[in-house]
């Protein structure tokens, strides 16, 4: 069974709601729920693993600074947001069944 | 954009390349971003101020990250230099221990039942250091178990050695001598306390008492004061230069001949430095302080030369040979 720590599935539903995103704006998505300090190293384990990939963007010219890297998710990050719906859909369709 | 620039440079210099573009540099280029996008001071003091702390906060991550991974990828060399010296240490420590406890000048167990808990305390601040005299060779063992063929290997070890001996150079100069006057205190206790010897000299006194014999007294002659200024000198500097020897000698033996030499080695160290012969001959005006003292390190440092001097052999130089150790 494919198991997703709870971060790391959050950051593949935000990235599978919204299409490509930076890690800015995924801090800024989460509510509150990612913060600056730990969603780079997050999202870098990720990107290990093979959930997402991510792509340099240069900033607009004669703004400067390095670029932005903004991250998609892979086939294999999809198909792992899938499983988790499907599983939590069927938890839920569970539990009322298991409380009676 | 200075500062920036500035945070970079400084990530770089504890991160690997991998964790610079994936982690860092992205954390940078949003931070950027961002910056440039805050109006008014008081904000953008806040916004920089939580963004250098994610900073901060990452790079650590990553600097600890990357060496984890370098240690794994050398099967733990730094790891297992420690442990392999903290244990042959610890052993040899308890060692003495088993042979302290007997009054060699009646054959007797030392009356332990007698000691307060400040009686423990003292006896253990003197009787845990004792091994401290084996360490260097314990960490000639420890290298020759450890060190891989490679050169980062060899660097990784020599790093962990050189920390140990600047722990060994604190307990040795400044810990060692009051632990040994406090022990003494407690044997004999009920008479009184014994003078110091010169063992237990503190650093600055025993200086003193070199170039001025007559403020130390009679307890000692001037050779067993020259004695134990070299010993403590030469034992400071022993694991650097055993060190050495390790990784030179890493190139030439097999794993199985140099964990032999090894043990050998720590045996013939600890005979050597508890051989009442030294100081008798040394005494006796037929062996130079600093010769007795250096002794085992002028051996390494000659082992050490003939070593370097040696082509290394073809199966110890293996380059899966750090896999094999694992």
């Amino acid at each position: 069974m494919l198991s997703v720590p709870p971060k790391e599935l959050l950051i593949m539903e935000l990235l599978a709601d919204r299409g490509g995103l930076y890690g800015l704006e995924l801090v800024a998505e989460s509510g509150g729920r990612l913060k600056r300090g730990t969603v780079y190293v997050t999202l870098g384990r990720m990107e290990e693993k093979g959930y997402i990939d991510s792509r340099a963007v240069e900033p607009p010219a004669g703004s400067g600074g390095l670029p932005r890297r903004l991250y998609e998710l892979t086939a294999l990050g999809r198909h792992a947001v899938k499983a988790a719906r499907d599983w939590h859909k069927a938890a839920k369709r569970l539990t009322p069944a298991v409380a009676r | 954009m200075r500062s920036v620039e500035r945070l970079h440079w400084f990530a770089r210099r504890l991160c690997s390349h991998q964790s610079m573009t994936r982690i860092v540099e992205p954390l940078l280029a949003d931070m950027t971003h961002d910056l440039a996008s805050t109006q008014g001071w008081k904000e953008r003091l806040i916004t920089r101020a939580r963004w250098e702390a994610a900073f901060l906060v990452t790079t650590v991550h990553c600097s600890l990250g990357d060496g984890r991974q370098s240690l794994r990828a050398d099967n733990g060399a730094g790891a297992r230099t420690l442990t392999t010296a903290l244990g042959t240490f610890i052993g040899i420590t308890l060692l003495l221990i088993g042979i302290m406890l007997i009054d060699l000048s009646t054959s007797r167990a030392v009356d332990v039942a007698r000691f307060s808990v400040i009686d423990w305390l003292r006896a253990a601040a003197y009787l845990l250091p004792q091994g401290i005299v084996v360490l260097p060779l314990s960490l000639l063992l420890a290298s020759l178990w450890s060190i891989g063929r490679d050169r980062q290997s060899a660097r990784r070890t020599l790093a962990v050695l050189t920390v140990l001996a600047a722990g060994l150079s604190l307990a040795l100069l400044f810990v060692i001598p009051d632990a040994n006057q406090s022990y003494r205190e407690l044997v004999f206790a009920g008479s009184r306390p014994p003078a110091r010897g010169a063992n237990e000299l503190p650093l600055a006194q025993l200086v003193y008492s070199l170039s001025h014999p007559a403020w130390f007294g009679p307890q000692a002659s001037t050779s067993s004061l020259w004695l134990a200024f070299h010993s403590r000198m030469a034992i400071v500097c022993s694991p650097l230069i055993f060190g050495a020897l390790a990784v030179a000698s890493s190139r030439s033996f097999s794993r199985a001949a140099g964990i032999a030499a090894g043990v050998l080695a720590v045996g013939a160290h600890l005979f050597y430095f508890t051989w009442d012969g030294i100081l008798t001959m040394t005494e006796a005006g037929r062996l130079s302080p600093f010769l007795a003292a250096w002794m085992p390190n002028l051996v390494a440092a000659a082992l050490l030369i003939a070593f370097k001097l040696m082509p290394p052999s073809r199966d110890a130089a293996a380059p899966d040979d750090a896999v094999s150790r694992g």
